[in-house]
């Protein structure tokens, strides 16, 4: 189910993962169009505007040249007037006046005609006014005169009067009077040589002279004579230096397209032109249309770039859906895609994969399936075998070790019920000794049945498929009668004698599997080793009783030879004593002597049987505590009094240092007595020159009685070796030195009895330290044996 | 008029050494070889010690004893328990039954001496 989540949720965030595949086919298709629409609109727009430029540029081009060949004409047609007029051969002022007259009236552009002699002298001057005959003004001076001589005709750069544009032309004229006509032309009239009705609504022209001074205007409102010098346009075209520029400012400023061509004679400039925005609108035009058509394409590109990378996609996230799903192990995914791609065929593989894959993971887990039961299986044999191995180990109930058997034979064979027997040799008879779902009423009838031992078949397990064709099976009726069909009997044999038989039975009928044999055989061996044990622990258990006896009785034969042999030397040491008082007469010196030795080997001996005795009690564990309050001080007393004499004989000093403060003991008094003398004997006993301390201090509820001599010491080798029984370092010391050997070990023993110890510290050549630690308040602990 | 001292003992060696010491030291000494005599003697001859030997044929020392302080005449007579059995427990035994002293065998005739000495000064 965890699957299915995943399922729903991971396609909902991979569409948008930054890197993702659809990402990148939407961004490579849609780049690759608009790359595509924008080169073409680039270059569309790159070509139309040239084109329109070109177009544009020519048409007014064209225009301004028509302008300028208009306003040639126009003033040819002047001069070709003024000639007219003065080649006629007018004899007389009168007739000059006519013709100048008559030339006023027919071009009106003509305002003043003055007749000058060759001198320059004004001779007539007509305009349409007045006319002034022989005024004599000197022009001989003026421009109109010096730069036309020599000239057949001169036209006067333009000039302004006010802000009317004016020049003149000069024209020699020979006949009567000749000289020269002076014609003052008033160049207004040009503008409407340049009016929206020759050149088109959208432009404007305006035609240049010197000095960059206006003359005409297609806009009557623009004013005639302000110099347009500093335009662009108009100083290139005044140098005359390389193509004129394309676009150039109008008087207000504003971006124009501009075009310009030369009045030939006069050297003015024709200029045409519109404003930038208006002669660009086809280029707008085109360029608005292409961005709209590209913009159109891309939409159509996301559209149909989103279309596709879905198409490719979609199949690509089931796949991976599907890859998911089977590392999920949810081999039972299935790939959908639309058929008849390649993408589908790999889909169509991808499932014949799963398939094959879930094929396989059910085959394998059949497998494991199956070894899983047989591997509980064996494990469960194992933890029964092994359960009977720690029974048989550890139980001695032979009983319940055999039921255990039964039941478990029973249960790992798969049987319905199961019985053990065990073989009595002496009376040849298997008797019942454990069953398991055997009703009791079959029980008895198995115990009332003298089942007999068949050495013919008997040896190897005995396998009854179908009981009803073994009609001499013992107890065959019985069985068959209780519901049981089949029957596997296993021995318990041991190499030389039989000990009984493990029998498991079926209701149903069928052949036991060898297996089953072989495990009845281990139950079998088993059994045989639980009836071993038993035996084999009745032997020990058998012997135990009668070791422990046997040691009763030599406890007891030590307590009674103790006491047997006590009573004799209570005499000798009676007497002895007795004699030695005098108590009998006075006995000669030598036989004093001899009662000295009698009486010294008769407590040697005392002291040897109470010794055995005491460690007799010990080793039998009867070894009891007496407790009650008693008082160091007195123990330390009493055995500095018992050994006072010894001490005096052999000259070695006992000291003391009891503190007043101790505290009362709780303890066996008599015992302690015996260790304390013991000890202190022995390092009286032990030291040859120096002497013996007796040292008690009480601390963290232990006494310390310290035991110091200034004897030969005891080799670290044998420090601890002496409180073993019959130990002493050198037995020929014991010799010399008296003693059983059995002292310390008592000492010692009595010692943790009472919960304490006794340490020894030796150092040869210095002397021996016993330490006696007992708690101050003891209790009686387990018998240290 | 000297002390007069009961010793129950069944050993003739030990009646014999306690009977020479006691003399000597100027006590009169009488003699019984098995508790219940010992009891018996003792009713008739009303001694000043007893000195009772714990292991008895008939009746044993501590029975013997019971029965002397049982006795309202014989109450005040103290006991002395002399006895082989010198093991724990045998002491407060024989206190238990009633001796007022208690010696161990094997025993020695000076600590008897002192003992009885401490009795009857």
């Amino acid at each position: 189910m965890a699957g299915h989540g995943a399922e729903l949720s991971l396609p909902r965030r991979s569409w948008f993962r930054p890197r993702g595949l659809f990402g990148k086919y939407v961004i490579a298709f849609v780049g690759l169009i608009v790359l595509v629409l924008g080169t073409n609109a680039a270059l569309e727009a790159w070509f139309t505007y040239n084109y329109t430029i070109g177009v544009l540029v020519k048409t007014q081009s064209d225009k301004a040249e028509a302008a300028a060949r208009r306003i040639q004409q126009f003033v040819d047609e002047i001069e070709r007037q003024i000639s007219f007029a003065t080649r006629a051969s007018a004899s007389t002022i009168e007739q000059h006046i006519a013709d100048y007259q008559l030339l006023l009236r027919e071009v009106p552009a003509i305002e003043q005609l003055r007749q000058l002699n060759g001198k320059g002298m004004e001779q007539l001057m007509v305009n349409r006014s007045e006319v002034v005959k022989n005024s004599g003004a000197d022009y001989s001076r003026s421009p109109s005169f010096t730069e036309a001589r020599g000239r057949s005709v001169w036209a006067s750069p333009a000039d302004f009067e006010g802000s009317a544009p004016v020049m003149s032309i000069v024209m020699p004229h020979s006949g009567l009077n000749a000289g020269y006509t002076v014609a003052q032309i008033n160049l207004e009239s040009l503008s409407t040589l340049l009016d929206s009705s020759q050149i088109g609504n959208d432009y404007e022209a305006y035609l240049i002279g010197p000095l960059g001074r206006l003359l005409a205007h297609s806009n009557r409102e623009r004013r005639l004579g302000t110099s347009l010098g500093e335009l662009p346009q108009v100083r290139a075209a005044m140098k005359q230096e390389g193509e004129p520029p394309t676009f150039g400012l109008d008087p207000d400023g504003r971006s124009v397209l501009i075009a310009s061509a030369v009045v030939p004679h006069l050297t003015w400039h024709v200029f045409v032109e519109q404003p930038r925005s208006t002669a660009l609108q086809p280029v707008y035009r085109v360029l608005n249309r292409t961005a709209l058509l590209a913009a159109l394409g891309v939409l159509l590109a996301i559209i149909a770039g989103t279309w596709l990378a879905r198409q490719m996609v979609i199949p690509i996230r089931a796949l991976q859906v599907g890859a998911q799903q089977l590392e999920a192990s949810e081999f039972g995914h299935r790939i959908e895609v639309r058929p008849g791609d390649e993408i589908s065929d790999l889909a169509d593989h991808f499932n014949r994969m799963a398939e094959q894959l879930q094929e396989s993971y059910t085959r394998l887990e059949q497998k494991v399936e199956e070894r899983t039961r047989a591997l509980a299986k064996s494990v469960s044999e194992f933890k029964a075998l092994e359960e009977i191995g720690r029974a048989v180990a550890s139980s001695l109930d032979t009983k319940a070790v055999l039921a255990t058997i039964v039941t478990r034979a029973v249960q790992l064979t798969r049987a319905d019920a199961g019985a053990i027997y065990r073989y009595d040799a002496s009376r040849k008879l298997f008797e019942l000794a454990g069953a398991h779902a055997l009703e009791q009423g079959f029980q008895d009838a198995i115990r009332s049945a003298r089942i007999r031992f068949d050495e013919n078949i008997f040896g190897q397990p005995i396998a009854l498929p179908d009981l009803r064709e073994s009609p001499n099976f013992p107890l065959r009726d019985a069985i068959l009668a209780a519901g049981f069909h089949s029957i596997l009997v296993v021995p318990l044999i041991t190499q030389d004698e039989i000990l009984g038989a493990l029998v498991v039975q079926r209701r149903s009928v069928g052949d036991f599997p060898s297996g089953t044999i072989d495990l009845m055989q281990t139950f079998a061996h088993q059994s045989v080793l639980a009836l071993n044990n038993a035996r084999m622990f009745l032997e020990v258990e058998q012997k135990g009783r009668e070791l422990a006896i046997a040691n009763e009785h030599k406890t007891q034969f030590f307590a009674n030879m103790s006491h047997e042999l006590r009573t004799p030397l209570n005499g000798i040491l009676g007497f002895s004593e007795l004699l030695t008082d005098g108590l009998y007469g006075k006995l000669p010196d030598k036989a004093m002597e001899v009662l000295d030795r009698i009486q010294k080997d008769g407590k040697h001996l005392l002291g040897l049987i109470n010794d055995v005795l005491d460690i007799s009690k010990i080793e039998a564990g009867q070894l009891s505590l007496s407790l009650s309050d008693y008082s160091v001080q007195s123990i330390v007393d009493t055995v500095v009094a018992s050994t006072e004499a010894l001490a005096h004989t052999k000259g070695i000093e006992v000291r003391t240092a009891v503190p007043g403060d101790l505290p009362i003991g709780y303890g066996d008094e008599r015992r302690l007595t015996q260790v304390l003398l013991n000890i202190v004997g022995n390092a009286i006993k032990f030291t040859d020159t120096g002497s013996v301390e007796i040292r008690v201090d009480a601390t963290n509820g232990y006494f310390k009685i310290a035991v110091e001599d200034t004897g030969p010491g005891i080799p670290l080798s044998d420090q601890q070796r002496v409180f073993d029984d019959f130990q002493q370092v050198d037995s020929g010391i014991t010799r010399q030195k008296g003693g059983t050997g059995l002292g310390l070990s008592i000492s010692r023993r009595l010692v943790q009895a009472h919960g304490g110890n006794i340490e020894l510290h030796s150092w040869l050549g210095v002397g021996s330290t016993f330490n006696i630690v007992v708690p101050v308040r003891a209790s009686e602990q387990r018998q240290v044996a | 008029m000297s002390k007069r001292i009961l010793v129950v003992e069944d050993t003739e060696n030990n009646r014999r050494i306690l009977n020479d010491l006691l003399t000597n030291a100027g006590f009169e000494v009488i003699e019984a070889t098995d508790g219940e005599k010992g009891v018996a003697i003792a009713a008739e001859h009303q001694p000043d010690l007893i000195l009772m030997d714990i292991q008895l044929p008939v009746v044993d020392g501590y029975e013997a004893t019971r029965r002397i302080k049982s006795n309202p005449a014989l109450r005040n007579i103290p006991v002395i328990a002399v006895t082989s059995y010198a093991l724990s427990g045998d002491e407060a035994k024989a206190r238990a039954a009633g001796c007022e002293g208690y010696i161990a065998k094997p025993f020695s005739p000076r600590v008897i001496l002192a003992k009885v000495r401490e009795f009857l000064s």
